[in-house]
């Protein structure tokens, strides 16, 4: 196994809070568990939780990151957390600009702040947003994140999942974080893409930012389920709508092409026991990416599951790739 | 009348905590920084499990909807414990009114039709409506208002005034809250207080006194004003007793 992973970070991820219709929970409870997660990802020596958005959803999954990243850096010292990512053109800048830096200082600077575009028709218009005019919201959003960043505050990452917006970010000196529907040859690209443009900036490279679906088990039961929540997990973006850019050109179209698109997520995770893991996880640092978030928050995976999960990936997984590299 | 502590900037989870174990009613979260009142009241949420976390939220700064969600957010975190106040300085009374409307339509368990200058209209049905989620643990968020045109949203609206002068107090509500600034002398902060609960408060915050110690000032709260209004003619005896000793292993056994 070769491998730079020395320099990579590994995190958790995506937190949602949701009340799913095959795993129901009170919302209470859900932001509970949150907690009480993250303490334990602390423990085990993770670095970081990741939260997503969206409005409007049935499963009332989080509309507020910056909340419920707050909720977690509140009941931690060392985890820190990311909004992986918050729709920026649906807020006034200057307030989340305001919210993220105030946050970032009580954190102790734990807090990173992952901006993206958004795609959902209603979740612009219900927050009184012409979705036409996301892409001039969003620059200026940055302009104004950007400033804060400067002036010491949190780092701003941006979503991106096509070379030419990773380009455009990194023109712009923002670190990426891609999605993990992503195959790996789309992350290479994505990768060179990021890593080209960013030799213009100040800076050295920081590395891509990277989702990845993953389960660690040597059971053949555990391997069927542990694909098959991943498959749910997915059938969440067809209710959604979600349509992306895939390889060759092609589109992960979760409405249109359920059944293919999902089994195109499915193919891309990491799967098998802690040997075959590490080394997938090797191959993932070799491309360049230097920051992983496990997709392990998975629609029928029980909390036992997750934790089940975090314990391996903290205690013989991450160990493997670090000894590995030394 | 309950007794709550306005909480100063810097010292959100501490205080709270100390609020908690007091028994005070409750902590108003933001009043120094109310743009970023949503960090302090998640701070002041996670740090307790009992005290009613009041979120001071300026209207005007954000979109409603969002500040809905984010209150959506709040209430679930603190399972069922908090509270808006909402800031109307800057707004106009249409304005504030609109905007508090929507902030309330928005937390109630039904949808919201996209209609109006704060929404993006559709003919398209299903891009006509729409409902937050998550929806609040609380069956409703009690929802106060203070600042320049508040009185107008207490008419319009209908939401409880946030009253800084017993003569504004509406007795006809069974929730009657206010606010006080702390002279530092627990005494006369009682004396305040009484007339407070005499004019028919019943939720009534003091903002502590620049210059003197929070805790401090939290432990006076409770010792000697809370105490003071939570029944008619208080026997002030008790106050006034030297407070039972301490177990002596308690340190031991922490």
């Amino acid at each position: 196994m070769t491998t730079t992973t020395p320099a990579m970070t590994f995190g958790l991820g995506l937190f949602t809070a949701a009340s799913t219709v095959h795993q129901p929970r009170p919302w209470a409870l859900a932001y509970r568990d949150l907690r009480e997660i993250a303490v334990l990802a602390e423990e085990l020596g993770f670095e970081e939780l990741w939260f997503s958005e969206h409005h409007f959803f049935y499963d009332g999954q989080c509309p507020a990151p910056l909340t419920a990243a707050a909720s977690v850096l509140a009941a931690t010292e060392r985890l820190r957390a990311g909004t992986g990512i918050t729709l920026l053109p649906l807020y006034e800048p200057d307030r989340m600009g305001r919210v993220a830096a105030d946050l970032y200082e009580r954190s102790g600077g734990r807090l990173d702040l992952g901006v993206g575009q958004g795609f959902r028709e209603l979740e612009f218009s219900g927050h009184g947003v012409r979705r036409r005019d996301r892409l001039a919201r969003f620059l200026r959003g940055l302009e104004v994140l950007g400033e804060y960043e400067r002036n010491g505050g949190a780092r701003v990452l941006v979503g991106a999942n096509t070379p030419a917006t990773v380009a455009r970010a990194a023109g712009q000196g923002h670190p990426v974080i891609a999605s993990g529907l992503n195959p790996l040859d789309v992350c290479r690209e994505l990768v060179s893409a990021h890593q080209g443009a960013w030799e213009h900036a100040d800076e050295p490279w920081p590395g891509m930012y990277l989702y990845r679906n993953i389960w660690v088990t040597d059971e053949p039961a555990e391997h069927v389920a542990a694909l098959d929540w991943v498959r749910a997990s997915y059938v969440q973006y067809a209710g959604l709508g979600l349509t992306m850019s895939a390889s060759g050109g092609a589109k992960l179209d979760f409405a249109s092409d359920g059944d293919e698109t999902l089994q195109a997520v499915v193919d891309t995770t990491i799967t098998g026991g802690r040997d075959r893991v590490a080394e997938q996880l090797a191959d993932i640092g070799d491309l360049g990416v230097r920051h992983v978030a496990f997709r392990l928050v998975l629609d029928g995976a029980p909390r036992a599951a997750l934790e089940d999960q975090m314990r391996v990936l903290a205690t013989d997984v991450i160990p493997m790739l670090r000894q590995v590299a030394r | 009348m309950r007794v709550g502590v306005v909480l100063p900037s810097g010292a959100d989870a501490e205080l709270s905590r100390a609020a908690e174990d007091l028994a005070l009613f409750g902590v108003l979260a933001g009043d120094s920084d109310p743009v970023t009142s949503i960090n302090a009241a998640i701070y002041a949420a996670v740090a307790t499990s009992a005290v009613r976390v009041v979120i001071r939220v300026p209207l005007g700064a954000e979109h409603p909807v969002t500040i809905a969600e984010e209150v959506a957010v709040l209430d679930n975190v603190s399972e069922g414990r908090s509270i808006v106040l909402l800031d109307t300085d800057g707004l106009g009374a249409d304005d504030a009114c609109a905007e508090a409307g929507l902030v309330r339509d928005a937390l109630a368990a039904r949808p919201v039709r996209l209609e109006g200058p704060r929404f993006v209209a559709s003919n398209e049905p299903s891009l006509a409506v729409m409902a937050v989620t998550p929806e609040p643990a609380q069956l409703e968020v009690p929802m106060w208002v203070t600042g320049a045109v508040a009185e107008a949203v207490r008419g319009r609206v209908g939401l409880a005034l946030f009253s800084q002068d017993p003569a504004e107090l509406d007795n006809a509500r069974a929730v009657a809250p206010a606010v006080m600034t702390s002279t530092g002398d627990p005494e006369r902060d009682r004396d305040m207080a009484l007339r407070w609960a005499d004019a028919g408060a019943t939720h009534l915050f003091v903002r502590l006194c620049d210059g003197q110690d929070p805790y401090a000032q939290v432990v006076a709260l409770a010792r000697v004003v809370a105490t003071e209004v939570s029944m008619p003619f208080y026997p002030r005896v008790m106050t006034e007793a030297p407070a039972p000793l301490p177990w002596p292993r308690e340190e031991e056994m922490r």
